[in-house]
């Protein structure tokens, strides 16, 4: 198979270095094109990267693939342009996030398409949705600052109008694929390559106290990671505060990270937490290699798949989670869950076993090794990509009738509750011997899917 | 009976159906019964033709008609509570082609899946119909191997065969019917080569391809067969044809591997004449017995002017063989009268 | 060009649309084009197969050929890229039929949605066409006033009429056609009453149910107008309709309200004969110009057998006005040249 690979591919994307790493396991049985819209700075590889940024017509050469693939993520700058071509030429898209509504905003707001966020909105969540009133001046309710409101309004189902079919690296994100949309969707354990890389820098040189735990945070600072809690809990338990040291790597210049660290010092934890500000990878690679456990908290959960929870876990660390979202499926010996309605509690309750028994921290950091190698291998992703994508093939004729009919459909303004729907679905069924779904055409082809 | 009869078409390519749809619907009015005719196009391009089985099935004619009879594929997904099959042959490119290098889907998931998606429709209706006839035992056997169905061999019979009729056993053979690379008239008149008797050839009909008609006319001045071979390029009307047939010493149909013995098989013989065929001709062996009605000669000009130069020298053996090509036809009985019987059982 | 005539079909119904369709085939083959006829069947019992049909009639392909003309719904949303219609009609049932007895879908929620999707499907569909004749100007209209479309009228001629001709200005009016109660023959059989003068009508057409029958019997009995009316109750050979216009003073031909002038007055004119109308027989008054190729009178039966006695009284007038009629025709442009121009332009 000839395949168009669309993903960031910048050096700070992570995203880029997992499409790194699957690329390269692909192509050994496959011709695999890297397409991106960054320029420079890129992750290194062997394959063929077009850098379509800078292009306009570039959908065309898209023919001359069998596959094309879309990595989409919550982040504008990064996959909006991937999106774009989406729109114009149906393929895979790999989802990267749950909630897609700040990518979106990034896009409506950019383009001032305050009309068409507010068509999206209403057409996945009905008449009643809290959109942004007033236009772009005036008061404004912005659904998207609220992370409690977000979740509500995630417009994942916007991004994937592109789509045939969809992997997902979660099944909390494969099962709500499936309802909104009916596409054809797989979840793949999102992949990482596992290095190993001895740290530059002694424990000593990172300043960490003889005798202390080690306790690290990867990823910018922002309220979805619950460093607050971490902080609440350290400052509530002496006894904890004063035999750790918990580092917090990750971008900390907003005004967020600049209130943790003022409450840092309110509850008089300078000597415990620390901020180290953006990390490169050997610097993050030291600190996690020196770690004695992680705490990789969220609520609430907006991801479909976590890289800093695999590279925690191919590095055979113990680590605390958050019970929700893609967490819940790491297996129970692999990590330590924290209850969102406990949330302190069984963080101080986790952080006190961690913290005392050396053992246990260590039976399940190689049980999250173990899991971690098996599951998160850039070539065990490649080959149920492989297997995902050719068995997508059976649901070509479906996929295009659904299109083809759809289309007409709507352009003579049938309207999801009539009976033809019903009837259509029941007459593809039997020509199709099964393939064929009713809700997939109520639900989503009736909902603005373009033609393939 | 009031009667659908139903096929699908490609608009403005002439093809087999043609006949089997257009001589049923008059015989039907002959025999009195009412008959509407629905001939819907269809394109055969495989990622198109989920969206065409589609809009057949959501034609309703159910509650009109008391039969339906549906013919070429697949016009037989329309539904009807009386429908009866003529079923002349498959999506071939699917099914006893596929693997060979006229498969007409790819051989890849998605046309593999596409494949899957045509035999799921025919299995559909097949399994809709109330009788399944077929116009030759080689359909039957792929329906019966790829579909696992069971199906009646009918016949289908030329329009008014009391037209034909032998008014001599002349001293040409005659072949009349499309000019078209796979009924091989190149090969009949390659034969012209190695005849030893007087015995001409007429070869009369229409060619699709300019070039196939040049290339007999080269073939024809090359070895000097000007006197011994007749080359007729119009198109043939039924009158004319009937007239050609009247006076032939005998006829050649000599196509390569088709599903059914042909209708210029079935003139020659309802004007009460020979038909020389090739072994591997197909369908034609359900006809022809080589010796009796005819000859099953290997396709080989020697071979095929042998038979020629034997039928000249022996006008009493082509008349008898005429005579018996008329009673293979009673014997297989491919009269209009059971097909009557047959297809508003 | 290659040029599928698209149509709808009940099975088994044959009606205008199907002479028409027929007739433009053959004329368009005569012209020398490649012409044949898809019809697709249509069925609104229940409501929901009208949107079934629709989708069906979208999800069709038709290859191979280069110019589709559609005539009726919803045969005409059919797609090609090359399309021109001649519209007989929309499915008027949601449109000037609704809100009458007419309407066929129930004023329903459901019924609503089926009868905007009909709307939509005009909308979207029709201007797929690169231009849109219809039959009359009652269609026209109705196009630009329910969806906002141009149509330019082209007048449907007669299949053939060539036959048709002129011996002589006899005593009678002629009037051909199925006998109903929308054509009105019992209000022209009335008016026999009142004729002052000699002159007879010559009615002849099949009753369409009993009750027409006897309507008509009724009145010729009552009034004892059995030496004046002449009934000949049945479909009459086209031979037998040639033959009384060619002998008759003109035609008498008073429909209620016709959407679209019947053959009637063009085979009248063909003949060479005036025609008497009705104020309210509709589109008939597209072809009859009072005073000029016929007369117009009230619709009662005082005011037509004056109109009758009017045209007995002076046979130089019916002639003149007979032949007015046949160049008001020509003018109109009711001639298969020009309809073959148009939708071969």
């Amino acid at each position: 198979m000839k395949i168009a690979w669309f993903t960031p591919f910048h050096r700070k994307s992570a995203i880029g270095k997992v499409s790194q790493a699957v690329t390269r396991e692909l192509a050994r049985s496959q011709q695999v094109d890297i397409w991106t819209a960054d320029e420079e700075n890129l992750h290194e590889t062997s394959l063929r990267v077009v850098r379509f940024g800078g292009l306009s017509s570039h959908v065309k050469w898209l023919k001359e693939y069998d596959l094309v693939v879309y990595n989409l993520g919550n982040h504008y700058p990064n996959h909006g342009r991937i999106f774009q071509t989406s729109l114009q030429h149906s393929g895979v898209v790999v989802l990267h996030d749950f909630v897609m509504h700040h990518f979106l905003m990034g896009h409506y707001l950019g383009n001032r398409l305050f009309q068409e966020y507010s068509d999206a909105m209403r057409r996945w969540y009905g008449a009643d949705v809290p959109v942004a009133e007033g236009g772009w001046t005036g008061p404004l309710f912005r659904v998207w600052e609220r992370d409690a409101e977000v979740v509500q309004y995630p417009l994942f189902e916007e991004v994937l109008r592109g789509a045939k079919a969809v992997i997902v690296h979660s099944d909390f994100l494969r099962q709500r694929v499936e309802r909104a949309t009916g596409l054809p969707t797989a979840t793949i354990h999102l992949a990482w390559e596992a290095e190993r890389r001895a740290a530059t820098r002694s424990r000593a040189d990172l300043g960490i106290a003889e005798g202390r735990v080690l306790i690290v945070t990867v990823g910018d600072v922002n309220e979805n990671k619950r460093s607050e809690a971490m902080l609440r809990v350290l400052g509530a338990h002496a006894e904890i505060a004063s035999v750790v040291c918990y580092v917090v790597v990750g971008a900390c210049d907003t005004p967020f990270a600049e209130r943790m660290q003022a409450l840092c010092r309110e509850l008089k934890l300078e000597q415990t937490v620390r901020f180290t500000g953006y990390a490169d990878d050997d610097s993050l690679n030291d600190w996690l290699t020196h770690a004695d456990f992680c705490v990789n908290l969220r609520w609430p959960a907006m991801e479909g798949g976590s890289a800093s929870s695999a590279i925690q876990m191919l590095l055979g660390k113990a680590s605390i989670v958050t019970d929700t979202g893609v967490y819940t499926e790491l297996p129970d010996e692999c990590v330590l869950k924290v209850r969102p309605d406990h949330e302190l509690e069984d963080l101080a309750s986790h952080l006190r076993t961690l913290i005392r028994d050396r053992e246990l921290r260590q039976k399940i950091g190689d049980a999250a090794g173990r899991f971690a190698s098996a599951n998160f291998s850039p070539a065990t992703y490649a080959r149920k990509f492989l297997e995902f994508a050719t068995a997508l093939a059976a649901y070509e004729p479906a996929y295009r009738l659904s299109n083809t009919v759809a289309a007409e459909l709507r352009a003579m303004g049938v309207s999801p509750e009539m009976a033809i729907i019903d009837t259509v679905a029941r007459e593809g069924a039997t020509i199709l011997d099964g393939d064929y779904d009713a809700p997939v055409l109520r639900k989503y082809t009736l909902r603005g899917r373009p033609i393939a | 009976m009031r009667v659908i009869v139903a096929s699908t078409i490609a608009p403005f390519i002439e093809g087999g159906s043609t006949f089997i749809v257009d001589w049923l619907e008059q015989t039907l009015r002959e025999f009195g019964h009412d008959v509407d005719v629905l001939k819907i196009p269809f394109y055969s391009y495989y990622p198109e033709m989920p969206a065409q089985m589609l809009a057949l099935r959501l034609m309703d004619v159910a509650a009109h008609g008391d039969r339906l009879i549906a013919i070429r594929t697949p016009a037989y997904l329309l539904r009807h509570p009386n429908k009866v099959l003529w079923f002349i042959h498959h999506h071939r490119g699917a099914y006893d082609l596929w693997g060979t290098p006229y498969q007409d889907l790819p051989d890849a998931p998605v046309g593999r899946a596409y494949r899957r998606a045509i035999v799921s429709a025919d299995h559909l209706a097949f399994s809709e119909a109330r009788h399944i006839y077929t116009n030759s035992a080689v359909v039957s056997k792929r329906l019966k191997d790829f579909n696992d169905v069971d199906s009646e061999v009918l016949y289908p019979p030329v329009l008014k065969p009391q037209r034909f009729h032998a008014r001599s056993y002349g001293d040409y053979i005659l072949y009349v019917s499309r000019i078209v690379h796979h009924k091989r008239q190149s090969l009949a008149v390659e034969a012209m080569r190695y005849t030893r008797t007087p015995v001409k050839l007429v070869v009369a009909g229409k060619a699709d391809d300019p070039g196939l008609e040049s290339q007999l006319r080269q073939t024809v001045q090359q070895h000097g067969l000007q006197d011994k071979v007749t080359l007729d390029f119009r198109w043939i009307s039924e009158e004319q044809k009937v007239e050609y047939l009247a006076d032939c010493l005998a006829a050649i149909y000599i196509p390569f591997d088709e599903d059914s013995y042909g209708y210029p098989s079935l003139e020659a013989h309802h004007a009460r004449k020979a038909v020389i065929s090739a072994t591997d001709s197909g369908g034609t062996s359900e006809l022809i017995r080589d010796g009796n009605n005819g000859f099953l000669a290997d396709p080989d000009p020697r071979a095929i002017a042998e038979c020629m130069d034997r039928l000249y020298l022996d006008p009493k053996l082509a008349r008898d063989m005429g005579e018996n090509g008329l009673e293979r036809i009673r014997e297989l009985g491919i009269t209009w009268e059971r097909v009557m019987e047959k297809l508003l059982a | 060009m290659k040029i599928a005539i698209l149509t709808n079909c009940v099975p088994f119904v044959r009606g205008g649309a199907e002479h028409l369709a027929e007739s433009l085939r053959d004329k368009l083959n005569e012209y020398g084009h490649e012409a044949m006829i898809t019809r697709i069947p249509l069925a609104w019992h229940p409501p929901e197969r009208i949107v079934e049909h629709i989708l069906a009639a979208r999800l069709l392909r038709l290859h191979n050929v280069d110019r589709m003309i559609g005539l009726k719904f919803p045969a005409f949303y059919v797609r090609h890229d090359n399309k021109i219609h001649w519209l007989l009609h929309q499915f008027r049932q949601v449109y000037d039929l609704w809100g009458t007895k007419y309407q066929d879908i129930p004023d329903t929620p459901e019924g609503r949605r089926i009868r905007e999707v009909v709307v939509n499907a005009d909308n979207q569909y029709l201007p797929e066409a690169r231009r849109i004749y219809t039959i009359s100007r009652n269609s026209a209209e109705r196009l630009k006033k329910f969806n906002n479309l141009d149509a330019e009228v082209l007048y449907h001629p007669l299949g053939k009429s060539d036959h048709f001709r002129c011996d002589s200005y006899g005593d009678y009016l002629f009037c051909p056609s199925r006998v109903t109660d929308g054509k009105r023959q019992a209000l022209l059989t009335e008016s026999m009453k009142y004729v002052r003068s000699g002159v007879r009508l010559v009615l002849a057409g099949q009753p369409e149910t009993p009750a027409d029958r006897e309507r008509v019997e009724a009145i010729m009995r009552e009034n004892r107008l059995e030496k004046r009316v002449q009934w000949i109750p049945r479909f009459i050979s086209e031979d037998e309709k040639v033959g009384l216009f060619a002998g008759a003073l003109g035609c008498a031909y008073i429909p209620y309200d016709e959407d679209t002038y019947g053959y009637v007055t063009l085979e009248s004119y063909h003949s060479r004969k005036p025609v008497i109308t009705c104020r309210d027989s509709g589109d008939t008054l597209v072809l009859v110009r009072d005073g000029q190729t016929g007369l117009v009178a009230e619709p009662t039966p005082a005011a037509i057998a004056g109109a009758m006695d009017n045209l007995y009284e002076c046979r130089g007038q019916a002639e003149r006005m007979g032949q007015a009629g046949y160049d008001l025709m020509m003018t109109l442009g009711i001639n298969w040249e020009t309809v073959v121009k148009r939708l071969t332009a």
